[in-house]
């Protein structure tokens, strides 16, 4: 008979800091557990047969694995179990919504009181390896003589940069920015995602034996052609960036911004660099619009450059809202005021400078194509709101530009189109993550990141007659391999009987 | 509205019972293979398998009878009668707060825009949990042992081959689908 432990060590869902404190910084908002705490959390797992919560982890992060061996104070075990699929620890245990459907939304311990904290114990397993117990990086297969280009190195690019290294495949990497990362970089603000973590993994990734080309935009520096004279694959993972745009009246007046462009100037170049030289004054009193993670990412962070009065608007009530409602949670914490049911209809300015915003009143309608309640102006029902800044959260597309620039074949909605192999309309050219997907989360991004990868390594060796999904392979070979990079190499072993 | 209620008895072996009186059970019957057995229900088989690939939450179930396919389930995802159903999604009404620890549901997709699993696209694919839908069957567990699925009337044909399934998609705890 199993005996449940139904609740986690410490408060549910992690440990917080002080939203008083911590709204004047860029300080993390999630508390590390103590050594002592994850053994106690590691040690609520049932240790499932085969579990659900790898099921539900894009990368197939060996939760059982990591878990059974914290339980028993082994993290260097820990460590190696979930270094396995996922070269991201420290920024997927920070940045993944585990509780919204993925690996703590599938524990089943939740059907006996509240699912393990799963991300919390990954964060102190990566945390411990940063810290002082470095750890070999995974083993590789021979060198091949094949050459992939990866075009981006956000998550879906490292990921997948990641297993063709180990599949022995000599990778290079353009990136048009400066830092490697992507969304992860330059999306993700810092009180969630410290960067040293992200250029830690991301570097460790590169020591493999990626070689990295920056500062050069592919389609405009380099042309596809040409990298194709020079690799036997190239991998498109340029992600998201096209924004939707809006018709909203005065949205050209000074003080309307892209709400992704004010992150990527926030912390594309670096937090302390922004603050130091201050790029832009948002006044005090700030409006937010959308209902995204995106949209509270900017309000936290403007609340926290400008101590000021941040408000959201959001045109659906909160049940319509697709952000993370833990992330909503710590946002009403810090002293984000949320307005549901409202839409600004017009941005007014003086002398080409914001200084309010009419806001319509909404009410929710019949069901869109999502199900979801489509919002209707209320007529009559609106007011002027004073402001200083409006940051636009509302959604963006795949990045379009190369596929307009090399006249790769779109899909739905500007996303590079794909077949099941994940190759473009071009020859020897694949494409995965956001860029073919739209705008999703950096563990989902890695994951199809790391099919792709699957995908071009049979391709370059000629095995794409014998795919098996990287999941099968970890259930029906890997409890048997010594290692995962056995695994990996086909190696032939003897298989359980059924 | 019916309740099934499936309680582990072994490694992958599970008691399906309707108001307290078992009516079927569940065993393997290969790798990732599980048959339902059921004198007043019909046997059905459960592979685990997305186009013959194991895969999460993936699964097609057969009906031992006509042989054939009674529902494909593909990430979460299935269609049955031409309507296309979601599990574990959040439905209409149920603020996303509410569904961290609470029950889970079948929802039915009332305007999803694809009428079957081949045409769905990738972005779709990536973005399922934003649809809402009617709630029409909840997924709950007293404890991992025991596993309660309850049905509305649309869904009561295959009432019995899908509550099997749901406790094998999403119940692995006393190895209830090992392979």
């Amino acid at each position: 008979m199993v005996v449940i432990k139904p609740n986690r060590v410490g408060p549910f869902p992690f440990p917080k800091s002080d939203p008083e404190e911590r709204k004047n910084d860029f300080s993390e908002v999630e508390q590390p557990y103590t050594k002592e705490e994850v053994m106690l959390e590691a040690d609520r797992c049932l240790r499932c047969g085969t579990p659900v919560c790898i099921d539900a982890c894009p990368v197939q992060l060996d939760v059982r694995g990591m878990m059974d061996a914290v339980a028993n104070g082994d993290f260097r075990r820990a460590y190696h179990r979930i270094r396995e699929t996922n070269p991201l620890l420290g920024v997927t245990a920070r940045c993944c919504p585990q509780l919204q459907g993925l690996c703590e939304d599938a524990c089943v311990v939740r059907w006996g009181g509240q699912p393990l904290s799963i991300g919390m114990v990954q964060r102190f397993v990566a945390d411990w390896e940063q810290t002082g117990s470095r750890q070999p990086d995974p083993g590789s297969e021979p060198l091949t003589g094949k050459r992939v280009a990866i075009v981006g190195a956000g998550p879906a690019g490292l990921a997948a940069a990641e297993l063709l290294l180990r599949y022995g495949h000599s990778v290079t990497i353009y990136e048009e920015a400066q830092n490697l990362g992507g969304t992860a970089w330059y999306g993700i603000p810092d009180y969630h995602l410290p960067k040293d973590v992200l250029t830690y993994e991301a570097e460790r990734i590169v020591a493999q034996g990626a070689k990295v080309v920056k500062g050069v935009k592919v389609g405009r520096d380099i042309s596809i052609t040409s990298l194709l004279s020079e690799s036997d694959a190239i991998l498109v993972a340029t992600g998201s960036r096209d924004v939707k745009k809006l018709d909203t009246p005065g949205s050209d007046l000074d003080g309307v911004l892209d709400g992704y462009e004010f992150l990527r100037e926030v912390y594309g170049g670096g937090l302390e660099s922004y603050i130091r030289e201050k790029h832009r004054n948002l006044g005090k009193e700030i409006l937010v619009v959308g209902g995204g993670d995106t949209a509270l990412d900017c309000a936290r962070t403007a609340l926290r450059l400008t101590r000021g009065h941040v408000s959201i608007l959001y045109r659906r009530d909160e049940k319509e809202m697709p952000a993370d409602p833990i992330m909503v949670k710590e946002a009403q914490e810090e002293g984000v005021e949320f307005k549901f049911l409202s839409d600004p209809s017009e941005y007014q300015g003086l002398e080409g400078k914001l200084v309010g915003a009419m806001v319509q009143s909404m009410r929710l309608g019949a069901p869109d194509s999502t199900g979801r309640k489509r919002p209707e102006p209320v007529p009559g029902e609106t007011a002027i709101v004073k402001c200083d800044s409006v940051l636009l959260a509302v959604g963006r597309g795949p990045d379009s530009f190369l596929e307009k620039k090399e006249g790769l074949r779109s899909g739905p909605r500007g996303a590079i189109a794909i077949d099941a192999r994940y190759m473009t309309s071009m020859a020897k050219v694949f494409a995965t993550g956001d860029a073919t997907t739209g705008e999703t989360l950096v563990v989902k991004a890695m994951g199809h990141g790391r099919e792709a990868a699957q995908m071009i390594h049979e391709y370059l060796v000629g095995l794409e007659d014998r795919h098996v999904s990287l999941y099968e392979q970890y259930y029906t070979k890997r409890a048997t391999e010594d290692s995962y990079q056995d695994m990996l190499s086909g190696r032939e072993v003897e298989q359980p009987p059924d | 509205m019916m309740e099934f209620v499936i309680k582990a008895t072994e490694r992958q072996s599970a008691r399906i019972l309707v108001d307290g009186k078992e009516v079927a059970t569940i065993g393997p019957s290969g790798k990732a293979i599980f048959s339902i057995r059921s004198a007043s229900l019909g046997d059905w088989k459960v592979e685990l398998r997305d186009d013959g690939q194991i895969r999460p939450f993936s699964a097609e179930i057969t009906s031992a009878d006509t042989n054939g396919v009674a529902v494909k389930i593909k990430n979460h995802l299935f269609f049955y009668k031409e309507a296309a159903y979601l599990l574990t999604g959040i439905p209409e009404g149920v603020r996303p707060a509410d569904h961290v620890l609470g029950k889970r549901h079948v929802s039915r997709l009332d305007s999803f825009p694809f009428s079957r699993l081949d045409t769905v696209d990738l972005e779709t694919w990536g973005r399922l949990r934003l649809h809402r839908g009617t709630s029409v069957g909840e997924i709950d567990g007293t404890s991992p042992q025991e596993f309660r699925v309850t049905l509305s009337g649309e869904l009561l044909e295959i009432g019995l081959p899908l509550s099997a399934t749901l406790y094998l998609l999403y119940n692995s705890a006393q190895g209830a689908r090992d392979w």
